[in-house]
């Protein structure tokens, strides 16, 4: 079972991947999170701005430079505990 | 000159202490708990090295496998997490009985100038290869069964030698 932290890389690794954004329903494929659970871990996103909603109905999500931040330290620390034999929980 | 023993106390210290410095930051940005552990087994691993470093040994060495005891916890927890409720018990039970057996091969072995008894060499490397075959045992997933047995039944078999002449 995925951790929640690994939840949200996943979020935002797919997110980052998507250049003019994504949407919820790619969001659940890409970063296989259910539905329910996704729209709660974005609310949560946006609220802590790492995410922020773009195009005209507003309905696309977009990494915000927080998220984009938050991304590059999950990937400096998980390297680091990778190094040392472990996976980051 | 500095001596040896200290240099070599104090880069362990820093290292350490680095590591311990770096899983707390992990732990400040991610809130990841594999980072929060990581953080107290070296800090305990640090104190352990600051208290030996003091010749405070008999505190020290605790500290240090207490430290070493939660790192291998996170380890197992994260890496085997299906053996993680079996592992550790047995692990720390093979490693104070691959100690004491190697103590008593090295014991063995110094006892042979002082009795000048051939036979104290073979019982000392039956005790020897019985540490080694429970080494073995500690890192079963690299080490074919069979070796290892045939190694521990070479250990208990020069013992047994010690009867039979």
């Amino acid at each position: 079972m995925r951790s929640q932290i690994k939840i949200i890389v996943d979020i935002l690794d797919a997110l980052e991947q998507s250049e003019n954004g994504a949407k919820i329903t790619d969001l659940v494929r890409k970063a296989n999170v259910p539905y329910v659970r996704l729209t709660e871990l974005l609310d949560e996103l946006l609220k802590k701005n790492f995410v922020e909603l773009v195009g005209e109905a507003g309905n696309y999500y977009k990494i915000t430079k927080n998220g984009a931040m938050l991304l590059d330290e999950y990937r400096k620390f998980s390297s680091f505990a990778q190094n040392l034999g472990l996976d980051v929980d | 000159m500095m001596d040896l023993r200290i240099i070599s106390y104090l880069v362990s210290i820093a290292v350490s202490l680095i590591i311990a410095i770096y899983f707390i930051l992990g732990y400040n940005k991610l809130r990841s708990t594999t980072f929060l552990t990581g953080f107290t087994a070296f800090l305990l691993i640090s104190a352990g090295l600051i208290l030996n470093l003091y010749n405070l040994s008999f505190v020290g060495y605790f500290f240090e496998a207490a430290g070493f005891l939660v790192s291998s916890l996170i380890h197992a927890r994260t890496v085997r997490r299906y053996l993680a409720i079996g592992i550790i018990p047995v692990a720390v039970g093979e490693t104070l009985a691959f100690f004491f057996s190697l103590y008593a091969g090295v014991e063995t072995l110094l006892f042979y100038s002082k009795s000048g008894k051939k036979i104290n060499i073979i019982t000392g490397t039956g005790f020897m290869l019985i540490s080694v075959s429970i080494f073995m045992q500690l890192i079963f997933y690299v080490v074919p069964a069979n070796l290892q047995l045939i190694v521990q039944l070479a250990g208990y078999s020069m013992l047994i030698s010690a009867l039979v002449r």
